[in-house]
């Protein structure tokens, strides 16, 4: 069962502190990606890059501990070759502790 | 007859997409359809919206559901390029100032800082969360845009003294209209940062934000640039399921 503590509902985390906060990542597949930038252009935590010359272009995520990537997927979204995905929700921890949470799942038509 | 509808429903070879019933394995319809694969769009083609267009999504808000019938939501529409980019630029400016404030990781006010967020958060942990926290940071770094160049923008006005809780009913209003764009191939994307030009009188003024009206949420509107919109991986959330007396948990 998911619930939050005392300690936890009064304690304010330190939001770039990478040991207690989760900020999101995304997993880009360097065979998939082709490097046309538009998942760089619409990431709305300024976390994706282009690196790379010629083939070797791909995108990347910014070499930050917390990115502010919020795991929206708008550039798995956006990116029609399916070379990116985010791996998990953020949990920034203790007072906003995510809770009642599980894997992140496509649409299921029951 | 509920026979005849059933054997009609089983049928689902030539059914798909169908509005207006369910069968098991049935593919996604329409509406569901535009739910799904509806994402936030932040890059938009200059090509302007047609105004009918911006004026038949505007109705699809009109007859949102509202507690009590109270219809707490006040349009206003600015299709005003210029306009738009002094609002970007006042709240860009809004976005700096709290940075300054607020940012303990490279601002010159330091461990000082740190005790401001600290407290503020504690006042604001809705406003301060960390994702709008970062976000006013690339805001004021230059990194995010607010309205994305969408050629027009719907700002929502909420009537404070609407039914209930008139924030519900004004969420509900927009949902209907960015669903409404999205099925008619438009992007849209919502913009709670135009929060920021309640500060100061000058857009407020000339807005008409005023006693009732408080400017909740804005909906950018455009054509997007190349095909934002598709279906996600999303978390499950853990749901209670209560039924004949015993709680099952769903995901
Ligand atoms: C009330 C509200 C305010 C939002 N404000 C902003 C905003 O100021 N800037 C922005 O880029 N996105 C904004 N968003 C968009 C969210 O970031 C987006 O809906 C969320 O990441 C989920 O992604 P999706 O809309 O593509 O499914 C807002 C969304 C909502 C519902
Ligand atoms: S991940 Fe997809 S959208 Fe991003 S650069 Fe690679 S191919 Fe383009
Ligand atoms: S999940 Fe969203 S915030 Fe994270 S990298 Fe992708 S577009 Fe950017």
């Amino acid at each position: 069962m998911a619930f939050l503590t005392l300690k936890e509902t009064i304690t304010i985390p330190t939001y770039d502190n990478p040991e207690t906060c989760r900020a999101g990542s995304v997993t880009v597949d360097r065979e998939k990606c082709n490097g046309c930038g538009n998942c760089v252009l619409i990431c709305p935590g300024a976390c994706l890059y282009l690196a790379g010359v010629g083939k070797e272009r791909k995108a990347h995520m910014v070499d930050k501990e917390v990115p502010d990537c919020m795991s929206c997927n708008d550039c798995a979204a956006i990116c029609k070759r399916g070379a990116i995905q985010a791996d998990h929700g953020y949990d920034f921890g203790f007072f906003y502790k995510a809770l009642h949470r599980a894997e992140m799942v496509p649409p299921r038509n029951f | 007859m509920v026979e005849n509808v059933k054997a009609e429903i089983s049928d689902s070879s030539n059914r798909a997409g169908e509005m207006y019933g369910w069968y098991e394995g049935m593919e996604w319809n329409p509406v569901e359809k535009v739910i799904l694969e509806r994402r936030s769009v932040r890059k938009y083609k200059d090509e302007q919206v047609p105004e009918k267009l911006v004026r038949r999504i505007l109705e699809a808000g009109r007859f949102a559901p509202s507690a009590g019938n109270s219809q707490p939501w006040r349009f206003v529409v600015v299709r005003d390029g210029k306009m738009l980019e002094e609002m970007e630029r006042y709240v860009r400016l809004r976005c700096r100032i709290l940075k300054f404030l607020l940012d303990w990781e490279g601002g010159p006010l330091g461990r000082l800082a740190w005790l401001n967020s600290q407290l503020c958060i504690r006042l604001m942990p809705n406003e301060l969360h960390p994702i709008p926290y970062g976000a006013i940071r690339l805001i004021a770094e230059g990194k995010l845009k607010l309205f994305h160049g969408a050629p027009t923008v719907i700002l929502i006005l909420m009537d404070r003294r609407g039914v209930g809780k008139p924030m519900v009913d004004v969420g509900i209003c927009g949902q209907n209209m960015v669903l409404a764009a999205h099925s008619l191939g438009l992007g849209t994307c919502w913009v709670g940062f135009v929060e920021l030009l309640n500060f100061g009188t000058k857009w407020k003024k000339k807005l008409g934000v005023k006693w009732p009206y408080r400017l909740m949420e804005g909906i950018a509107l455009g054509y997007p640039v190349g095909q934002p919109d598709g279906m996600i991986a999303r978390e499950l959330h853990e749901i209670d399921w209560w039924e004949e007396g015993r709680k099952r948990t769903v995901f």
